[in-house]
């Protein structure tokens, strides 16, 4: 049997305070955006998302305000288990744009939850190996920036 | 020992610093090769490309161009089968093919020669050949932990390449199938995570009393382990498997090997491996009249040590002892 559950160790990857900012439309301040990287060893199709939460000071933000957004594409999140053809790589940032008008200036607990299944470690049909890419920081918001 | 033998050095071993590092790419890596006096490498493509399983013309010509600026030759290409990414069912064999002619295209840009095959089923083995042979490329099952080359499947694949008498098919042994004992690093790693030695110990001892991953999850359970004993049976049960090795296996697959995967994860100032059989295994390489090379797979990344540049120096350093004397 392959390792069924894996956890690996570069979780400082996953949020970083360069990608964590609110943005604007016309100049207002409609929510904010929070650059997203895999952590494990390589990457994935998008389809292995398996569960993605946030949650920002003990706020869990609802699924109908995120839009996930991978190079010029963007995907609602129920979409994700769909996109087999696109590929999430191991150095590339994804952007969760959040329309929840923004966040106070300063500093926030930003709680990721982001599991994924391993398209390669199966262990019967339809059950794969699960690898657990969810991070936890407190970060500074960043300067707003124009969508 | 009388040979023809050369050693690669896999980029994977490199994991820490390209995941870890925005400033650290293929430049870097190859500066690294040039350190290290290595000219042939193995690129997995679904780590290093972005755009897997199909990368663009970009990301092919900056590996080229690179490659050829440092003097480093791409010669094997990490493959995959995703078999698991289609949302409603697993591939099927004709989606399975496709994912394999991905990696012979990819492959054949690079002006890889072989392919490190992974979750190709034994039977589609026939039409890999086929397209393997339009490409030029070979493509090598990677014989890997917890799989042993005395495996019943292993077995069947070898009369499959047999009957197909095809060059363009066969093995890649990973050394990693024949770790005899866990590394003091990966207990430690362990304990780190909050597992304690004793239960630690147990798994280790009773790895091969007849406990499946199941029954061994449990028990530890009931011994007070937690996630991190948990962590430790799926890893020793699974990609971390060890035993003793099987040398009378390993003899079985090597006239049908292309390439070897010296995989390693840790080696002390010494140069002594202290957990996998070098010795043993490199004079059955030799012994069987291998012409070619063995690809260096460092996989001590999974300690956090940021050390690769240093262990796979020292690994190299026991295997050129190994393959001068």
């Amino acid at each position: 049997m392959p390792t069924k559950f894996s956890r690996l160790g570069f979780e400082k990857r996953v949020i970083r305070p360069d990608g964590f900012y609110n943005i604007l439309l016309n100049r207002k301040q409609v929510g904010f955006n929070l650059d997203l990287r895999i952590n494990y060893y390589r990457g994935l199709p998008l389809s292995c998302v398996q569960k993605l939460e946030v949650e920002v000071d003990g706020e869990k933000i609802p699924e109908h305000l995120m839009q996930f957004q991978l190079r010029e594409k963007v995907f609602t999140i129920s979409e994700l288990p769909n996109m087999y053809r696109e590929y999430w790589g191991s150095k590339t940032p994804a952007q969760l744009l959040i329309y929840n008008y923004g966040l106070e200036p300063g500093e926030h607990d930003v709680n990721v939850t982001l599991e994924f299944k391993s398209p390669y470690m199966d262990f019967g049909p339809g059950e794969y190996g699960v690898i657990d890419g969810s991070a936890e920081e407190l970060l500074q918001l960043g300067t707003a920036r124009e969508l | 020992m009388k040979n023809n033998i050369d050693l690669g050095v896999s980029l994977y071993g490199f994991t820490q610093r390209y995941i870890e590092e925005d400033g650290y790419n293929f430049r870097e890596m190859f500066e690294d090769l040039n350190k290290l006096g290595i000219r042939k490498f193995e690129l997995v493509g679904a780590q290093m490309f972005q755009n897997y399983p199909n990368p663009t013309d970009e990301e092919i010509n900056e590996v080229m161009e690179l490659a050829e600026q440092y003097d480093v030759e791409p010669f094997s290409y990490g493959g995959y089968v995703d078999f698991g990414k289609l949302p409603d069912h697993r591939m099927n064999d004709d989606e399975i093919m496709d994912q394999v002619t991905y990696d012979l295209m990819t492959a054949h840009k690079l002006g890889c020669k072989y392919i490190r095959g992974f979750g190709i089923p034994n039977h589609l083995y026939e039409r890999v050949a086929q397209m393997a042979e339009f490409y030029q490329v070979v493509v090598a099952y990677e014989i890997h932990a917890p799989q042993r080359p005395s495996d019943p499947d292993i077995q069947e694949l070898i009369t499959i390449f047999k009957k197909l008498q095809s060059p363009w098919v066969g093995f890649v042994p990973d050394f990693g199938c024949y770790i005899e004992k866990p590394n003091e690093l990966h207990i430690q790693r362990y304990m780190g995570l909050g597992a304690k030695r004793e239960n630690l110990q147990y798994i280790i001892d009773n790895r091969w009393n007849g406990f499946t991953e199941e029954q061994m999850t449990q028990k530890i359970e009931e011994m007070g382990g937690g996630l991190a004993e948990q962590m430790a049976v799926s890893e020793w049960f699974g990609f971390l498997s060890f035993a003793p090795a099987d040398i009378e296996g390993f003899k079985t697959v090597l006239p049908y090997s292309k390439y070897f995967h010296g995989k390693f994860y840790h080696i002390g100032e010494d140069c002594v491996e202290t957990t996998i059989p070098y010795e043993e295994l490199l004079g059955l390489v030799v012994e069987s009249g291998f012409n070619g090379t063995i690809m260096i797979e460092y996989e001590g990344h999974s300690f956090y040590l940021n050390d690769a540049v240093e262990q796979i120096g020292r690994h190299i350093t026991m295997e050129q002892r190994i393959l001068a004397d």
